[in-house]
């Protein structure tokens, strides 16, 4: 081993000893105690989207304007 | 699900310029790579691919620290975000030489001009777009991840 390699070591276990100084390890109950995914589904399905008429209008208008004039739809992409 | 809700907030917030950040990109790769038209559309990116995502994270999260106080609907909160979006998008666009000022509007690329008129009603547009994206997008996921 010469000498470059030796201090390639000595840099990888710097960085090693720093890196887990850094982060610390997980506790082995940081696990949710169940699954969450049945209630994020459950969240979903609980109250269907309603919409009000004028929110149908806006879009409307919306998608009128952008027919109207297609050079917005860069605006668009730009600001969203 | 009660722990770290800022950070779903932000995830919340940045979902729908991330959906239409490949959109920007498929527009990018077929001008500049496949068209090779020589406007800089490099530089238009620079706003949306790195402060409209993290605005909108950021903005949630304001939503949801202010809410217990000002009860705003969420639609309203982001009908607001253009007041703030519009002049910053403005200023980095005119920083980066793809919009130009003079005295009858802006000129986009050098080549498009926008009279003010139409841009007080592309405002106007936009703010409608925030109102209905924040109240169907993120108002729906913010009550799907438990926030709303």
């Amino acid at each position: 081993m010469n000498q470059d390699d030796r201090e390639l070591r000595n840099d990888e276990q710097r960085w090693k000893a720093l890196v887990e100084r850094a982060l610390p390890p997980v506790p082995a109950d940081s696990e949710p105690k169940c699954d969450l995914w049945p209630v994020v589904l459950a969240r979903i399905h609980a109250e269907p989207v309603t919409s009000h008429w004028f929110d149908w209008a806006l879009l409307s208008a919306l998608i009128v304007l952008v027919a109207i004039c297609p050079t917005s739809i860069p605006v668009f992409l730009y600001y969203l | 699900m009660n722990t770290h809700p800022y950070l779903r907030a932000y995830l919340a917030g940045i979902f729908v310029p991330t959906l239409v950040l490949p959109l920007i990109l498929i527009v990018y790769i077929t001008v500049r790579l496949v068209l090779a038209e020589p406007f800089p559309i490099e530089r238009f990116l620079i706003f949306p691919m790195s402060v409209v995502p993290t605005l909108f994270g950021l903005w949630n999260m304001l939503y949801l620290a202010s809410h217990e106080r000002t009860h705003l609907q969420i639609g309203l909160y982001g009908a607001i975000l253009p007041f703030l979006g519009a002049p910053t998008g403005a200023l980095v666009a005119h920083s980066v030489g793809i919009l130009q000022l003079d005295a009858s509007g802006v000129i986009w690329f050098n080549t498009c001009h926008v009279p003010y008129a139409l841009i007080g009603v592309g405002f106007l547009a936009g703010v409608a777009a925030y109102y209905l994206v924040w109240k169907y997008i993120v108002g729906y996921l913010n009550r799907v991840l438990g926030l709303g």
